[in-house]
């Protein structure tokens, strides 16, 4: 008897997750999909097929242009953010001891902030009176404020390591403290010098967190358009801001529609491979 | 025996603490090369800390590791010629069996093709060869527990450490792989310090034992001597059973000595530093207790509290008016026991070559 209301239970539960799948993911999807392929005509929209949106993305440089100079800037963004999250996750899972979830702690802490607070506060600091130029200034290093970081692509790609900082570290010290110690020190017991051990025991072993890490970096800096609207200036225009000015100025949804599939598009390719090139890396 | 050519191991004088708690105290220990030799020791008496002094992972508050007539305190981990078996397995969970076992040589920059014979030369003495492309996370308890003994052995180390290797197998397995270590210690001639908290496992596998108590050694030996003759009244009880009581030393005469107990007076051998009066304890284990027919000389009349029937034999405890103490008498065949009842006086005998006096 027991068993019998186990199994309804159960089965509700299957149903009602598969009824949350298909009203809050593939219904709202779809949608999205077919918006693609209207037309606007006007301030209407023409709910007829056609690939024109599509073809228009091919034919006029400019998307393509930006989309995959968006890619580079992501790229970018996802190996500072490696060069830089990695040590510290490293530090952090091997030598901080009884400290590392205060300072894991200390680096979670941000992710609680308005994503739009912090880029207001890198604007303050990279602004031309910004923090940076100011404090150059007083020390008398520089004359004039230095321009490189402001209203630009680099501007963007600062901000981005910024914030997204965090997201590489946690699951890249997750998957790096996990690693029990007596394997590392099997390592050192079958001769390995201390980079033989990172080498052939840590990184490896540690790498799906890293691999985790770097998805969601790359994709998050890939579809972001608040921060380059907010210190890129005109140069750091990127593929997000383009999607963004489709729906929100333009109000061509179709359009914008048909550039963001082809941005999801991208992206569950690029984590398919990853996935894939991950798994044939561990057989 | 006390060659000392052959020994190839020496720790001296060493001295560990944590903090201010002290966990080892004054170990000294020669290991001979091509010794079985157990460090015994219940759970937290600093047994694997020997090991981790030895293999490098943790160094001596005090005293000396010598290899080979070398200082060898300083010598980081990956320069010290011992390889580890680790108590539950350590092994590479990125890499299958054969670069598992391969892993020591090609750190080594060994050449690929000789690294391939000797690895499936030493997965054929552990009975692996057929699991060679396996992650070790497919593989059974034994296996890995095999394979973290050939990823070792394939070193060719001089010294094999083993930190419980068995204690995470069931019982059945474990009795299999103390037959399977005893063996391919014997067929690859090499030094293997072995601990367990096990006894019969230590007296099963060792040349010898030392036997580690309150953070010091109590005694070390070969199996025999430390079932046959105990130092302490710890070790008399702690490998099998023995009955301890207290006597007096009533008489000493050239090898023998008169003890006066609970359960009377009876004569034994003379072990230790005895003299009349001395207050001492006396150990004699249940096999070497004779239950006779009648009064002889020496011989203690008691009377039986329980039987315990267990078939063919059976095990008997005794009691004296005297004392709530207990004696436990066993190997009693059946048709001897037939004839007992609780209650019953019954006359026994101790083997006086047997049994052993501890200064208390």
């Amino acid at each position: 008897m027991k068993s019998v209301i186990d199994y309804f239970s159960s089965s509700i539960w299957t149903i009602i997750s598969f009824i949350l799948i298909i009203f809050l993911i593939l219904i709202p999807l779809g949608s999205f999909l077919s918006y693609s392929f209207f037309t606007v005509d006007g301030l209407d929209i023409n709910h007829e097929f056609s690939l024109a949106n599509y073809k228009e993305f091919f034919i006029d440089e400019i998307y393509i242009n930006t989309f995959v100079r968006t890619i580079f800037l992501a790229l970018t963004v996802m190996f500072s953010c490696i060069l830089l999250g990695y040590p510290v996750a490293y530090f952090l899972a091997r030598y901080a001891g009884k400290f590392k979830y205060a300072i894991l702690l200390m680096l979670i802490i941000p992710l609680f902030m308005s994503y739009i607070i912090k880029i207001y506060m890198m604007r303050s600091i990279l602004g031309y009176s910004g923090l940076i130029n100011k404090v150059l200034k007083m020390l008398d290093i520089i004359e004039k404020p230095l321009e490189f970081f402001l209203w630009n692509q680099n501007a963007v790609i600062i901000t981005l390591v910024i914030i997204l900082l965090p997201l590489i570290i946690i699951p890249t010290f997750i998957s790096l403290d996990k690693i029990p110690s007596n394997i590392i020190e099997a390592s050192f017991d079958l001769g390995c010098k201390p980079f033989q051990a990172f080498k052939y025991v840590i990184f490896p072993i540690g790498f799906p967190g890293l691999v985790v890490g770097s998805i969601f970096v790359f994709i998050l800096a890939l579809g972001d358009f608040v921060t380059p609207q907010l210190v890129g200036g005109t140069s750091g225009f990127t593929y997000g801001k383009i999607i963004y000015s489709n729906f929100g100025l333009a109000f061509n949804w179709p359009f914008g529609a048909s550039l963001a599939s082809i941005l999801l598009f991208v992206s569950v390719i690029i984590i398919a491979l990853t996935n894939y090139l991950t798994k044939k890396r561990k057989s | 025996m006390d060659d000392n050519t052959e020994i190839i191991l020496d720790l001296k004088n060493i001295n560990k603490s944590f903090g201010i708690t002290k966990v080892l105290e004054n170990i000294n220990i020669s290991i001979k090369n091509n010794e079985f030799f157990t460090i015994l020791g219940s759970s937290g008496s600093g047994k694997s800390t020997i090991i981790r002094m030895i293999g490098g992972f943790t160094k001596p508050s005090s005293g000396e590791i010598i290899f080979e007539k070398k200082i060898i305190n300083d010598e980081p981990i990956f320069k010290r010629p011992f390889n580890t078996v680790f108590q539950d397995y350590a092994l590479f969970p990125n890499m299958n069996v054969f670069n598992n076992v391969g892993f020591g040589l090609k750190i080594k920059n060994i050449d690929k093709n000789i690294i391939k014979e000797k690895v499936l030369e030493v997965l054929s003495i552990v009975g692996l060869e057929s699991l060679s492309n396996r992650m070790p996370q497919e593989l059974s308890g034994g296996q890995q527990q095999r394979v973290a003994l050939a990823r070792a052995i394939i070193c060719e180390p001089k010294v094999i450490l083993l930190d419980e290797p068995l204690g995470a197998l069931d019982a059945e397995l474990r009795k299999q792989m103390q037959l399977f270590l005893k063996e391919i210690q014997k067929k690859i001639k090499i030094t293997f310090i072995f601990i367990t908290h096990d006894q019969e496992e230590a007296i099963f596998l060792s040349d010898r034992i030392a036997v580690l108590n309150n953070n010091k050694f109590e005694q070390i030996g070969t199996p025999k001597e430390l079932y046959y003759s105990p130092n302490t009244p710890y070790l008399a009880t702690f490998f099998g059973e023995c009955n301890l009581f207290k006597c007096e030393v009533k008489n000493i005469t050239q090898d023998t000595a008169l003890l006066n107990s609970e359960f009377g007076n009876f004569q034994t051998k003379i072990s230790n530093n005895i003299k009349i009066g001395d207050n001492v304890s006396f150990g004699i284990r249940p096999e070497e207790i004779n239950l006779i027919n009648e009064k002889i000389e020496n011989s203690l009349e008691l009377t039986i509290d329980e039987i315990n029937f267990k078939g063919s034999v059976s095990t008997v405890n005794l009691i004296s008016k005297h004392s709530k103490q207990k004696i436990k008498i066993q190997n009693i065949s059946s048709n001897v026991s037939k004839a007992l009842s609780p209650g019953l006086k019954v006359h026994i005998l101790f083997n006086p070559n047997a049994g052993n006096i501890f200064l208390s």
